[in-house]
């Protein structure tokens, strides 16, 4: 039941009696959220439902749209998947399978209510609390350790010794994105937009650059952050690995970056493992297309939970994407037999049904994974071949991609396929630049 | 001036210029120096199963529809009598597709080993 502040006053013989509260929406519903029929009343627009998710009536009667996700109260289910999977439970499963006990609002992760509460305020962010407190002074007029202002696009940032976070304008901000064969590669996936958009990390203790391209959609980014964070930086200590650590994802809702997107976009905030992990000559810099936004990210160095200082440089503007600057190899999911006959031919864009030849940065998926990130089609044997083409010895060659990254979206609405990543080149690929891997 | 035409003509001024575009079950593309690429795809679902028979008459139904596009559009008619025209038929997999065989005046090159 919602009830507003505003308290409606009896009026007894000329003064008031007592007050009645001012309900304008309650609702009977079932475990997962689908409200009872005849037992439920939405007087005055009220826009929010179960978990506190927003309601979406205009696409079905239990359509909700969460941080993340859309749910589904009619199903119990999520129509994508989640973006933090668990090798236990199918990434469609809506508050891990326990609606009594558990609440999702995010559509990322679910948990005990009064943990998740704070999801909500996630465009407001609770970002780097863990680096920050104690140890940074907030900006002035930050209401908080740290975050980005939704409305104005900036970033109340925090002062850290020597470090500074601060971006004039909104944008991304980095992290590490995924792991692609033996180098970690600053893939933030985020945006795609017409213009380019770079997002640049620099790992100074190694010497190495890790460049990643922002993309299109901010509700997908949390996809290729938050494993990486989770399950490739699973440990305690991590040397000379580009900084970001990107546990902390904000975004804005779905509406906000379809028609905000000026505005802001994402934040992975830097600071989050820093607290609990060590990070030694850890450097983030970024500069995001269409130059003058930067932002430079929490170094951390030396013992658990010590921030250390340095500023990290600021990266120069790169105007390449991904595979110009970062991934030393992309993947191609196909079948034994078609893998046969690349390795011998090449890959021809003749045959092709649109030109294009597709790609994806991401090496590691199974076939079936495959099959639905990259909405391969159903009635094709499962891709259980993988071939990896050198981009480095392609781009000497004069051969880059005609379009990329950009996100997959799935031709089959509604069911989840689709997010992952790929690349379009409309040019030949000679068999000298491919190996097969699986 | 109807739809079809009307795609046809847009299709044949594209591969004019050296693109191509996909019109119904076919895509028409270039390739340089003068070649128009009719190309088609196999309904097969896995290319193991596929025998040179059948992949024969997919390349002739691709034949026959690129015959009646020309029948309907005097560009493309135009387009086909100053290139070679090379008809190919591939297998799509989603990420790409690989070729099957392909007809050049008249000459199959199989791009496959297939069944009998």
């Amino acid at each position: 039941m919602i009830i507003t502040d505003r308290l409606l006053s009896d009026v007894v013989n000329g003064t008031p009696g007592k007050y009645r509260s001012d309900i304008v929406s309650y609702s009977n519903q079932y475990p997962y959220g689908m409200e009872q029929p005849g037992r439920y009343m939405n007087g005055s627009g009220y826009r929010y439902g179960y978990n506190g998710m927003e309601r979406d009536s205009a696409v079905t009667g239990g359509h909700h749209t969460t941080y993340f996700r859309q749910y589904d109260a009619r199903l119990g289910r999520f129509w994508s998947t989640d973006p933090l999977t668990h090798s236990w439970e199918s990434p469609y499963v809506a508050m891990g399978g326990n609606p009594v006990a558990m609440v999702d609002p995010s559509g990322a992760e679910p948990g005990d209510p009064e943990e998740k509460e704070k999801d909500r305020n996630l465009p407001q962010g609770d970002g780097g609390e863990d680096v920050t407190t104690g140890r940074g002074e907030e900006e002035p007029g930050a209401s908080g350790p740290g975050y980005w202002e939704t409305r104005t696009g900036v970033f109340h940032g925090i002062r850290l010794p020597e470090v500074v976070v601060t971006a004039s304008y909104p944008t991304f901000l980095g992290g590490l994105g995924d792991y692609f064969g033996d180098q970690f590669v600053g893939a933030f996936d985020l945006a795609t937009s017409n213009e380019a958009v770079d997002q640049t990390v620099r790992d100074v203790g190694q010497g190495v650059v890790n460049l990643g391209t922002l993309g299109a959609h901010a509700s997908v980014a949390y996809n290729p952050l938050i494993p990486a964070a989770g399950r490739q930086i699973s440990q305690d200590y991590v040397n000379g690995v580009t900084g970001g650590v990107a546990n902390r994802v904000m975004s804005m809702s779905a509406y906000d970056w379809g028609y905000r997107t000026p505005e802001i976009i994402l934040l992975m905030w830097s600071g989050y493992s820093i607290g609990r992990n060590v990070y030694q000559g850890v450097k983030l810099a970024g500069e995001v297309g269409g130059g003058g936004m930067a932002m430079r990210g929490a170094v951390a160095s030396g013992e658990r939970s010590a921030v250390a200082a340095a500023e990290a440089p600021v990266a120069a503007k790169r105007g390449a994407n991904l595979v110009d600057d970062a991934s030393r190899y992309l993947y191609h999911y196909t079948n034994d037999a078609a893998a046969r006959n690349i390795l011998e031919k090449g890959f021809q864009t003749k045959y092709t049904s649109d030109g294009f030849l597709y790609f994806t940065p991401k090496g590691n998926l199974s076939p079936l994974q495959a099959q639905i990130e990259l909405a391969l089609p159903a009635n094709r044997p499962l891709p259980g071949a993988l071939l990896r083409i050198d981009v480095a010895a392609m781009r000497e060659a004069g051969i880059t991609p005609a379009i990329g990254p950009r996100r997959v979206q799935g031709n089959l609405p509604k069911l989840g396929v689709g997010g992952g990543t790929e690349l379009l080149f409309d040019q030949n690929i000679p068999a000298q630049f491919i190996q097969r891997v699986r | 001036m109807n739809a079809d035409l009307q795609r046809l003509t847009i299709a044949a001024s594209l591969v004019n210029e050296g693109r191509s575009m996909r019109v119904g079950d076919i895509r028409l593309g270039a390739e340089p120096p003068d070649v128009l690429t009719v190309t088609g795809w196999t309904r097969s679902s896995s290319l193991e199963n596929l025998t040179r028979t059948e992949a024969l008459a997919e390349l002739a139904e691709i034949k026959l529809l690129f015959d009646e596009m020309v029948a309907i559009c005097p560009n493309l008619l135009e387009l086909a009598g100053k290139r070679w025209v090379e008809f190919c038929l591939g297998y799509d997999y989603g990420m790409g597709a690989v070729g099957v065989c392909s007809e050049r005046n008249g000459i199959i090159t199989w791009e496959v080993e297939l069944k009998k």
